[in-house]
Protein backbone atom coordinates (compact mmCIF):
# COMPACT_ATOMS: atom_id res chain seq x y z
CA UNK A 1 0.00 0.00 0.00
CA UNK A 2 2.80 2.34 0.27
CA UNK A 3 3.04 2.96 -3.30
CA UNK A 4 -0.52 3.55 -3.43
CA UNK A 5 -0.26 6.74 -0.54
CA UNK A 6 2.95 7.80 -1.94
CA UNK A 7 0.85 8.50 -5.25
CA UNK A 8 -2.13 10.16 -3.82
CA UNK A 9 0.48 12.56 -1.40
CA UNK A 10 1.92 13.16 -5.03
CA UNK A 11 -1.63 14.56 -6.24
CA UNK A 12 -1.99 15.63 -2.96
CA UNK A 13 0.63 17.62 -3.06
CA UNK A 14 0.09 19.57 -6.33
CA UNK A 15 -1.42 22.72 -6.96
CA UNK A 16 -4.16 23.10 -4.57
CA UNK A 17 -7.18 21.50 -6.33
CA UNK A 18 -9.93 21.55 -3.89
CA UNK A 19 -12.39 21.43 -6.95
CA UNK A 20 -13.29 18.03 -8.38
CA UNK A 21 -12.82 17.98 -12.12
CA UNK A 22 -10.08 20.27 -11.87
CA UNK A 23 -6.66 18.53 -12.60
CA UNK A 24 -4.68 17.02 -10.12
CA UNK A 25 -1.11 17.64 -10.39
CA UNK A 26 2.32 15.47 -9.50
CA UNK A 27 5.28 16.29 -8.51
CA UNK A 28 7.77 15.40 -11.15
CA UNK A 29 11.60 15.15 -10.58
CA UNK A 30 13.80 15.00 -13.51
CA UNK A 31 17.31 13.47 -13.13
CA UNK A 32 20.16 13.32 -16.24
CA UNK A 33 22.08 10.17 -16.60
CA UNK A 34 25.32 9.56 -18.48
CA UNK A 35 26.22 12.62 -19.99
CA UNK A 36 22.83 14.36 -20.33
CA UNK A 37 22.69 17.58 -19.93
CA UNK A 38 20.86 18.84 -16.37
CA UNK A 39 17.51 21.14 -16.05
CA UNK A 40 17.79 24.40 -14.45
CA UNK A 41 15.47 23.37 -12.81
CA UNK A 42 14.45 19.55 -11.76
CA UNK A 43 11.05 19.83 -10.19
CA UNK A 44 8.18 20.07 -11.86
CA UNK A 45 4.13 19.75 -11.14
CA UNK A 46 2.19 17.79 -14.00
CA UNK A 47 -0.85 17.42 -14.52
CA UNK A 48 -1.69 13.83 -13.59
CA UNK A 49 -3.86 13.23 -16.40
CA UNK A 50 -1.58 13.78 -19.01
CA UNK A 51 -0.01 10.88 -20.64
CA UNK A 52 3.36 9.64 -20.44
CA UNK A 53 4.56 11.49 -24.29
CA UNK A 54 3.24 14.66 -22.74
CA UNK A 55 5.97 14.68 -20.02
CA UNK A 56 8.75 13.12 -22.56
CA UNK A 57 7.70 16.54 -24.94
CA UNK A 58 7.77 18.60 -22.23
CA UNK A 59 11.27 17.22 -21.03
CA UNK A 60 12.48 18.03 -24.67
CA UNK A 61 10.66 21.37 -24.97
CA UNK A 62 12.85 22.20 -21.58
CA UNK A 63 16.19 20.52 -22.96
CA UNK A 64 16.19 22.47 -26.04
CA UNK A 65 16.19 18.92 -27.96
CA UNK A 66 15.02 18.56 -31.36
CA UNK A 67 12.56 15.34 -32.19
CA UNK A 68 15.41 13.93 -34.16
CA UNK A 69 17.85 13.85 -31.16
CA UNK A 70 17.62 10.93 -28.97
CA UNK A 71 16.86 10.78 -25.84
CA UNK A 72 15.68 7.78 -23.53
CA UNK A 73 13.00 8.28 -20.61
CA UNK A 74 12.64 6.20 -17.46
CA UNK A 75 11.12 5.75 -14.09
CA UNK A 76 13.09 5.02 -11.45
CA UNK A 77 16.20 3.93 -12.81
CA UNK A 78 14.12 1.26 -14.35
CA UNK A 79 12.19 1.23 -17.03
CA UNK A 80 10.17 3.10 -19.99
CA UNK A 81 6.63 3.22 -19.86
CA UNK A 82 5.05 3.03 -23.15
CA UNK A 83 4.14 6.62 -24.24
CA UNK A 84 0.05 6.42 -24.05
CA UNK A 85 0.48 5.43 -20.23
CA UNK A 86 -1.34 7.96 -17.84
CA UNK A 87 1.18 10.17 -15.34
CA UNK A 88 -1.67 9.25 -12.62
CA UNK A 89 -0.64 5.70 -12.94
CA UNK A 90 2.39 6.01 -13.03
CA UNK A 91 2.98 8.01 -9.83
CA UNK A 92 0.00 6.03 -7.95
CA UNK A 93 2.36 3.25 -8.93
CA UNK A 94 5.51 4.22 -8.77
CA UNK A 95 5.95 7.31 -7.02
CA UNK A 96 8.19 7.96 -3.85
CA UNK A 97 7.11 10.37 -1.12
CA UNK A 98 5.30 12.22 -3.01
CA UNK A 99 7.72 12.53 -5.94
CA UNK A 100 7.70 10.61 -9.66
CA UNK A 101 11.41 10.02 -10.42
CA UNK A 102 12.29 10.62 -14.45
CA UNK A 103 15.84 9.45 -15.30
CA UNK A 104 16.52 10.57 -18.60
CA UNK A 105 19.80 9.93 -20.81
CA UNK A 106 21.19 10.37 -24.18
CA UNK A 107 21.95 6.83 -24.90
CA UNK A 108 20.27 3.65 -24.21
CA UNK A 109 20.76 3.18 -20.00
CA UNK A 110 18.29 0.68 -18.32
CA UNK A 111 17.78 -1.31 -21.24
CA UNK B 1 -6.67 -28.42 -12.42
CA UNK B 2 -3.23 -28.62 -12.56
CA UNK B 3 -1.75 -25.42 -12.65
CA UNK B 4 0.59 -25.82 -14.96
CA UNK B 5 -2.38 -27.45 -17.06
CA UNK B 6 -4.25 -24.15 -16.68
CA UNK B 7 -2.02 -21.90 -17.80
CA UNK B 8 -1.45 -23.88 -21.03
CA UNK B 9 -5.17 -23.74 -22.26
CA UNK B 10 -4.79 -19.59 -21.17
CA UNK B 11 -1.49 -19.12 -23.12
CA UNK B 12 -3.63 -21.35 -25.93
CA UNK B 13 -6.22 -18.73 -26.14
CA UNK B 14 -6.75 -17.90 -29.89
CA UNK B 15 -8.51 -15.39 -31.43
CA UNK B 16 -9.66 -16.53 -35.41
CA UNK B 17 -9.42 -13.41 -37.12
CA UNK B 18 -10.17 -12.02 -40.92
CA UNK B 19 -8.54 -9.34 -42.41
CA UNK B 20 -9.48 -7.30 -44.99
CA UNK B 21 -7.63 -4.65 -47.04
CA UNK B 22 -8.85 -0.99 -46.89
CA UNK B 23 -10.51 0.43 -49.69
CA UNK B 24 -8.71 3.08 -50.48
CA UNK B 25 -5.40 1.73 -50.18
CA UNK B 26 -6.30 -1.17 -52.45
CA UNK B 27 -6.95 1.26 -55.04
CA UNK B 28 -3.52 2.86 -54.33
CA UNK B 29 -1.70 -0.63 -54.59
CA UNK B 30 -3.77 -2.33 -57.17
CA UNK B 31 -6.00 0.76 -58.93
CA UNK B 32 -8.98 -1.39 -57.98
CA UNK B 33 -11.11 -1.47 -54.98
CA UNK B 34 -11.77 -4.94 -55.00
CA UNK B 35 -8.77 -7.70 -54.83
CA UNK B 36 -8.43 -10.59 -56.95
CA UNK B 37 -9.26 -13.61 -56.05
CA UNK B 38 -8.04 -15.62 -54.06
CA UNK B 39 -7.24 -12.68 -51.49
CA UNK B 40 -9.80 -11.01 -50.81
CA UNK B 41 -10.20 -12.01 -47.10
CA UNK B 42 -6.93 -13.26 -45.05
CA UNK B 43 -7.64 -15.69 -42.03
CA UNK B 44 -5.19 -16.66 -39.10
CA UNK B 45 -5.28 -17.72 -35.37
CA UNK B 46 -3.65 -15.01 -33.42
CA UNK B 47 -3.09 -15.91 -30.02
CA UNK B 48 -4.48 -13.99 -27.43
CA UNK B 49 -1.13 -13.31 -25.42
CA UNK B 50 0.16 -12.56 -28.57
CA UNK B 51 1.07 -9.04 -30.30
CA UNK B 52 -0.26 -7.52 -33.89
CA UNK B 53 3.48 -6.77 -34.72
CA UNK B 54 3.92 -10.38 -34.29
CA UNK B 55 1.95 -11.24 -37.54
CA UNK B 56 2.20 -8.40 -39.77
CA UNK B 57 5.46 -9.85 -41.27
CA UNK B 58 3.30 -13.32 -42.31
CA UNK B 59 0.60 -11.21 -43.60
CA UNK B 60 2.80 -9.56 -45.60
CA UNK B 61 4.49 -12.67 -46.58
CA UNK B 62 1.69 -14.77 -47.54
CA UNK B 63 -0.94 -11.93 -48.33
CA UNK B 64 -0.04 -8.99 -49.44
CA UNK B 65 3.22 -9.92 -51.04
CA UNK B 66 1.62 -12.82 -53.41
CA UNK B 67 -1.14 -10.45 -54.28
CA UNK B 68 0.97 -7.65 -55.28
CA UNK B 69 3.12 -10.05 -57.47
CA UNK B 70 0.21 -11.50 -59.09
CA UNK B 71 -1.75 -8.63 -59.86
CA UNK B 72 0.86 -6.61 -62.62
CA UNK B 73 2.17 -3.23 -63.43
CA UNK B 74 1.59 -0.83 -60.99
CA UNK B 75 3.04 -3.69 -58.15
CA UNK B 76 6.26 -3.49 -59.49
CA UNK B 77 6.61 0.17 -59.01
CA UNK B 78 7.61 1.97 -55.85
CA UNK B 79 3.91 3.26 -55.18
CA UNK B 80 3.50 -0.05 -54.02
CA UNK B 81 5.85 -0.78 -51.23
CA UNK B 82 4.50 -1.51 -48.28
CA UNK B 83 6.64 -0.81 -44.84
CA UNK B 84 6.62 -2.96 -41.90
CA UNK B 85 6.41 0.38 -39.70
CA UNK B 86 3.11 1.82 -42.16
CA UNK B 87 0.84 -1.75 -41.30
CA UNK B 88 -2.12 -0.97 -38.97
CA UNK B 89 -5.43 -2.26 -37.96
CA UNK B 90 -8.62 -1.36 -37.32
CA UNK B 91 -11.97 -2.65 -36.33
CA UNK B 92 -15.14 -0.62 -36.50
CA UNK B 93 -13.36 3.06 -37.12
CA UNK B 94 -10.73 2.23 -34.00
CA UNK B 95 -7.25 2.13 -34.80
CA UNK B 96 -6.11 -1.11 -32.36
CA UNK B 97 -3.52 -0.09 -30.33
CA UNK B 98 -0.33 -2.69 -31.66
CA UNK B 99 1.44 -2.33 -28.12
CA UNK B 100 -1.77 -3.85 -26.22
CA UNK B 101 -2.45 -7.66 -26.66
CA UNK B 102 -4.48 -8.92 -29.28
CA UNK B 103 -7.00 -10.91 -26.03
CA UNK B 104 -7.32 -7.45 -24.18
CA UNK B 105 -7.99 -5.41 -27.80
CA UNK B 106 -10.92 -8.30 -28.21
CA UNK B 107 -12.13 -7.85 -24.95
CA UNK B 108 -12.33 -3.93 -24.92
CA UNK B 109 -13.69 -3.87 -28.20
CA UNK B 110 -16.13 -6.84 -28.68
CA UNK B 111 -16.36 -8.13 -24.87
CA UNK B 112 -18.50 -10.98 -25.98
CA UNK B 113 -18.29 -12.45 -22.60
CA UNK B 114 -20.35 -9.45 -21.40
CA UNK B 115 -22.46 -8.44 -23.79
CA UNK B 116 -23.44 -12.01 -24.99
CA UNK B 117 -22.37 -12.13 -28.33
CA UNK B 118 -18.94 -13.43 -29.89
CA UNK B 119 -17.78 -11.70 -33.38
CA UNK B 120 -16.31 -14.42 -35.02
CA UNK B 121 -13.84 -14.41 -36.61
CA UNK B 122 -12.75 -10.93 -35.76
CA UNK B 123 -13.05 -8.61 -38.88
CA UNK B 124 -10.34 -6.79 -39.42
CA UNK B 125 -9.88 -3.88 -41.60
CA UNK B 126 -5.93 -3.62 -42.62
CA UNK B 127 -4.59 -0.57 -43.61
CA UNK B 128 -1.42 -0.35 -44.78
CA UNK B 129 -1.33 3.90 -45.59
CA UNK B 130 -2.02 6.63 -43.49
CA UNK B 131 -0.79 5.47 -40.26
CA UNK B 132 -3.43 7.25 -37.37
CA UNK B 133 0.07 8.85 -35.61
CA UNK B 134 -1.94 10.68 -33.23
CA UNK B 135 -3.72 7.24 -32.08
CA UNK B 136 -1.14 4.92 -32.20
CA UNK B 137 2.56 4.62 -31.33
CA UNK B 138 4.51 5.24 -34.07
CA UNK B 139 6.51 3.03 -35.86
CA UNK B 140 5.36 -0.74 -34.71
CA UNK B 141 7.79 -3.28 -35.66
CA UNK B 142 8.64 -6.98 -34.64
CA UNK B 143 11.51 -5.06 -32.83
CA UNK B 144 9.54 -2.11 -31.23
CA UNK B 145 7.09 -4.25 -30.16
CA UNK B 146 9.93 -6.92 -27.98
CA UNK B 147 11.21 -3.53 -26.74
CA UNK B 148 8.45 -2.67 -25.74
CA UNK B 149 6.98 -5.77 -24.33
CA UNK B 150 10.28 -5.72 -22.29
CA UNK B 151 9.56 -2.70 -20.88
CA UNK B 152 6.47 -4.25 -19.48
CA UNK B 153 7.50 -6.82 -18.39
CA UNK B 154 10.12 -4.90 -16.18
CA UNK B 155 6.89 -2.78 -15.33
CA UNK B 156 5.61 -5.58 -13.69
CA UNK B 157 8.39 -6.66 -11.94
CA UNK B 158 9.01 -3.19 -10.48
CA UNK B 159 5.38 -3.73 -9.08
CA UNK B 160 5.92 -7.24 -7.98
CA UNK B 161 8.77 -6.67 -6.22
CA UNK B 162 10.04 -3.79 -6.06
CA UNK B 163 13.25 -3.46 -8.59
CA UNK B 164 13.36 -4.56 -11.45
CA UNK B 165 16.10 -7.15 -10.29
CA UNK B 166 14.47 -10.46 -11.55
CA UNK B 167 14.67 -9.24 -15.67
CA UNK B 168 17.56 -7.54 -15.20
CA UNK B 169 19.49 -10.19 -14.02
CA UNK B 170 18.40 -12.58 -16.39
CA UNK B 171 21.16 -13.37 -19.13
CA UNK B 172 20.42 -11.97 -22.80
CA UNK B 173 19.93 -15.52 -23.90
CA UNK B 174 17.70 -15.88 -21.69
CA UNK B 175 15.80 -12.13 -22.33
CA UNK B 176 15.50 -13.71 -25.86
CA UNK B 177 14.39 -16.82 -25.41
CA UNK B 178 11.44 -14.87 -23.61
CA UNK B 179 10.92 -12.85 -26.54
CA UNK B 180 10.92 -15.68 -29.12
CA UNK B 181 8.82 -18.00 -27.34
CA UNK B 182 6.35 -15.08 -27.05
CA UNK B 183 6.89 -14.47 -30.72
CA UNK B 184 6.67 -17.83 -31.90
CA UNK B 185 3.97 -19.17 -29.42
CA UNK B 186 5.87 -21.80 -27.53
CA UNK B 187 4.61 -22.76 -23.92
CA UNK B 188 8.23 -24.51 -23.45
CA UNK B 189 10.31 -21.60 -24.40
CA UNK B 190 8.38 -18.66 -22.81
CA UNK B 191 7.42 -20.45 -19.25
CA UNK B 192 11.39 -21.65 -18.74
CA UNK B 193 11.55 -17.86 -18.84
CA UNK B 194 8.64 -16.83 -17.20
CA UNK B 195 9.21 -19.12 -14.29
CA UNK B 196 12.06 -17.40 -13.26
CA UNK B 197 10.71 -13.77 -13.42
CA UNK B 198 7.80 -14.71 -11.59
CA UNK B 199 8.23 -17.91 -9.45
CA UNK B 200 5.13 -19.95 -8.82
CA UNK B 201 3.77 -19.78 -5.04
CA UNK B 202 0.55 -21.20 -3.59
CA UNK B 203 -1.56 -18.17 -4.04
CA UNK B 204 -4.56 -20.29 -2.08
CA UNK B 205 -3.21 -20.96 0.76
CA UNK B 206 -3.16 -18.14 3.66
CA UNK B 207 -0.39 -15.65 2.92
CA UNK B 208 1.08 -16.36 6.26
CA UNK B 209 1.15 -20.19 6.51
CA UNK B 210 2.58 -20.28 3.02
CA UNK B 211 5.01 -17.54 4.14
CA UNK B 212 5.94 -20.31 6.51
CA UNK B 213 6.65 -23.11 4.11
CA UNK B 214 8.26 -21.24 1.23
CA UNK B 215 11.01 -18.82 1.17
CA UNK B 216 9.30 -15.21 1.94
CA UNK B 217 11.07 -13.77 -1.18
CA UNK B 218 8.79 -15.68 -3.77
CA UNK B 219 5.91 -13.71 -2.46
CA UNK B 220 5.60 -10.83 -4.45
CA UNK B 221 4.53 -7.85 -2.82
CA UNK B 222 1.83 -6.55 -4.56
CA UNK B 223 -0.02 -7.68 -7.80
CA UNK B 224 0.22 -5.12 -11.45
CA UNK B 225 -2.89 -5.00 -11.99
CA UNK B 226 -4.36 -2.91 -14.64
CA UNK B 227 -8.36 -1.60 -15.21
CA UNK B 228 -10.10 -0.56 -18.65
CA UNK B 229 -13.22 0.75 -18.42
CA UNK B 230 -15.03 2.73 -20.53
CA UNK B 231 -15.30 6.45 -19.58
CA UNK B 232 -17.92 8.94 -19.87
CA UNK B 233 -17.97 10.66 -23.91
CA UNK B 234 -17.95 14.48 -21.94
CA UNK B 235 -15.25 13.96 -19.26
CA UNK B 236 -12.67 16.15 -21.53
CA UNK B 237 -9.68 14.45 -22.02
CA UNK B 238 -9.14 11.07 -22.88
CA UNK B 239 -7.69 8.97 -19.97
CA UNK B 240 -8.92 11.79 -17.61
CA UNK B 241 -9.57 10.05 -14.43
CA UNK B 242 -12.57 10.43 -13.39
CA UNK B 243 -12.85 11.38 -9.47
CA UNK B 244 -14.07 8.72 -6.70
CA UNK B 245 -17.65 7.01 -6.99
CA UNK B 246 -19.47 10.07 -9.47
CA UNK B 247 -16.86 9.53 -11.67
CA UNK B 248 -17.28 5.64 -11.42
CA UNK B 249 -20.94 6.55 -11.18
CA UNK B 250 -20.42 8.42 -14.88
CA UNK B 251 -18.65 6.29 -16.10
CA UNK B 252 -21.43 3.25 -15.98
CA UNK B 253 -23.73 5.10 -17.28
CA UNK B 254 -21.92 5.88 -20.40
CA UNK B 255 -20.86 2.15 -20.61
CA UNK B 256 -24.44 0.97 -20.06
CA UNK B 257 -25.34 3.28 -22.90
CA UNK B 258 -22.93 1.85 -24.97
CA UNK B 259 -23.76 -1.69 -24.41
CA UNK B 260 -27.49 -0.95 -24.61
CA UNK B 261 -27.42 0.92 -28.21
CA UNK B 262 -24.62 -1.57 -29.24
CA UNK B 263 -22.99 1.23 -30.79
CA UNK B 264 -19.21 0.87 -31.45
CA UNK B 265 -16.81 0.88 -29.04
CA UNK B 266 -14.61 4.42 -28.71
CA UNK B 267 -11.31 2.91 -28.23
CA UNK B 268 -9.67 6.47 -26.86
CA UNK B 269 -13.00 6.54 -24.22
CA UNK B 270 -11.24 3.70 -22.41
CA UNK B 271 -9.54 4.82 -18.71
CA UNK B 272 -7.04 3.49 -17.77
CA UNK B 273 -6.29 2.72 -13.80
CA UNK B 274 -3.52 1.12 -12.84
CA UNK B 275 -2.16 0.24 -9.48
CA UNK B 276 -0.10 -2.09 -7.24
CA UNK B 277 -2.69 -4.49 -6.13
CA UNK B 278 -2.01 -5.53 -2.39
CA UNK B 279 -2.20 -9.48 -1.88
CA UNK B 280 -4.38 -9.03 1.39
CA UNK B 281 -6.91 -6.16 2.49
CA UNK B 282 -5.55 -3.40 4.37
CA UNK B 283 -7.35 -3.31 8.22
CA UNK B 284 -9.98 -3.99 9.37
CA UNK B 285 -10.42 -6.75 7.06
CA UNK B 286 -6.56 -7.81 7.32
CA UNK B 287 -5.48 -10.95 6.94
CA UNK B 288 -7.92 -11.56 3.90
CA UNK B 289 -7.60 -11.93 0.59
CA UNK B 290 -7.82 -8.76 -1.72
CA UNK B 291 -10.71 -9.26 -4.24
CA UNK B 292 -11.13 -8.33 -7.53
CA UNK B 293 -13.91 -6.10 -6.28
CA UNK B 294 -11.77 -4.59 -3.24
CA UNK B 295 -9.33 -4.00 -6.54
CA UNK B 296 -11.06 -2.62 -8.52
CA UNK B 297 -12.66 0.24 -5.46
CA UNK B 298 -8.83 1.15 -4.56
CA UNK B 299 -7.89 1.39 -8.45
CA UNK B 300 -10.93 3.89 -9.15
CA UNK B 301 -10.83 5.29 -5.05
CA UNK B 302 -14.53 4.30 -4.56
CA UNK B 303 -14.85 4.33 -0.77
CA UNK B 304 -18.56 4.53 -1.01
CA UNK B 305 -19.71 1.67 0.61
CA UNK B 306 -23.21 2.26 -1.54
CA UNK B 307 -20.76 1.65 -4.32
CA UNK B 308 -21.41 -2.16 -4.25
CA UNK B 309 -24.67 -1.64 -6.71
CA UNK B 310 -22.33 -0.34 -8.92
CA UNK B 311 -19.91 -2.85 -9.24
CA UNK B 312 -22.15 -5.42 -8.97
CA UNK B 313 -23.63 -4.09 -12.30
CA UNK B 314 -20.63 -4.08 -14.45
CA UNK B 315 -18.76 -7.41 -15.68
CA UNK B 316 -15.25 -7.82 -15.03
CA UNK B 317 -12.89 -9.88 -18.11
CA UNK B 318 -9.81 -11.10 -17.60
CA UNK B 319 -8.37 -13.49 -20.72
CA UNK B 320 -12.15 -13.20 -22.27
CA UNK B 321 -13.54 -14.97 -19.26
CA UNK B 322 -16.16 -12.98 -17.29
CA UNK B 323 -14.70 -13.65 -13.16
CA UNK B 324 -16.35 -13.36 -10.05
CA UNK B 325 -16.18 -9.93 -8.37
CA UNK B 326 -15.21 -11.98 -4.69
CA UNK B 327 -12.31 -13.86 -6.83
CA UNK B 328 -8.96 -13.20 -5.17
CA UNK B 329 -6.62 -11.31 -7.10
CA UNK B 330 -3.48 -13.60 -6.77
CA UNK B 331 -6.21 -16.62 -7.94
CA UNK B 332 -6.29 -14.54 -11.13
CA UNK B 333 -2.73 -13.51 -11.42
CA UNK B 334 -1.15 -16.97 -10.84
CA UNK B 335 -3.03 -18.60 -14.26
CA UNK B 336 -5.31 -15.29 -16.18
CA UNK B 337 -2.17 -13.14 -16.83
CA UNK B 338 -0.84 -11.52 -19.80
CA UNK B 339 2.41 -12.78 -21.20
CA UNK B 340 3.80 -9.47 -20.04
CA UNK B 341 2.82 -10.70 -16.65
CA UNK B 342 -0.13 -8.16 -16.04
CA UNK B 343 -3.34 -8.69 -15.17
CA UNK B 344 -5.37 -6.95 -17.36
CA UNK B 345 -8.99 -6.51 -16.63
CA UNK B 346 -11.52 -4.59 -18.69
CA UNK B 347 -14.92 -3.95 -17.24
CA UNK B 348 -17.91 -3.16 -18.87
CA UNK B 349 -21.88 -2.94 -17.85
CA UNK B 350 -23.44 -6.49 -17.94
CA UNK B 351 -26.11 -7.05 -20.17
CA UNK B 352 -29.54 -6.04 -19.50
CA UNK B 353 -32.06 -8.94 -18.10
CA UNK B 354 -33.91 -10.39 -20.65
Amino acid sequence: MSEAAAGTDAAAAGAAAPASGQPKKVVVRFRATGNAPILKKSVYKISSAQRFQALILFLRKELGYKASEPLFVYVNSAFSPAPDEIVNNLARCFGLDGQLTINYATTPAWG
Amino acid sequence: MDPQALMRKVWNGMIPIELRLAAADAIELLASAVLPEPFQTFYLLVPRVSYLPFITARVKERWLDPMLALSGTRAAADSATIKESDIWFEYNGQPLKWHYPAGLLYDMLVGDAARGEAELPWSLTLHVRKFPADKLIQGPSTQHMRDMFMAMVKESDFIRNGSTKRVMDLAKSDQMQLLDGLETHSFEKYFAIHAIVVPTHDARATPSASSGTKPKSLLPKAIPVRFYMLSAADDGKDGAAPGGADGALAVAAAAAAAAASRQAVDMTRFHVSQLPVPLVRAPPASGEQTTVADAFRLCYEITDPASSGFVSSCVCLCQGIGVPWETPVAWLADSLFYADCFLHLVVVAAPPLS
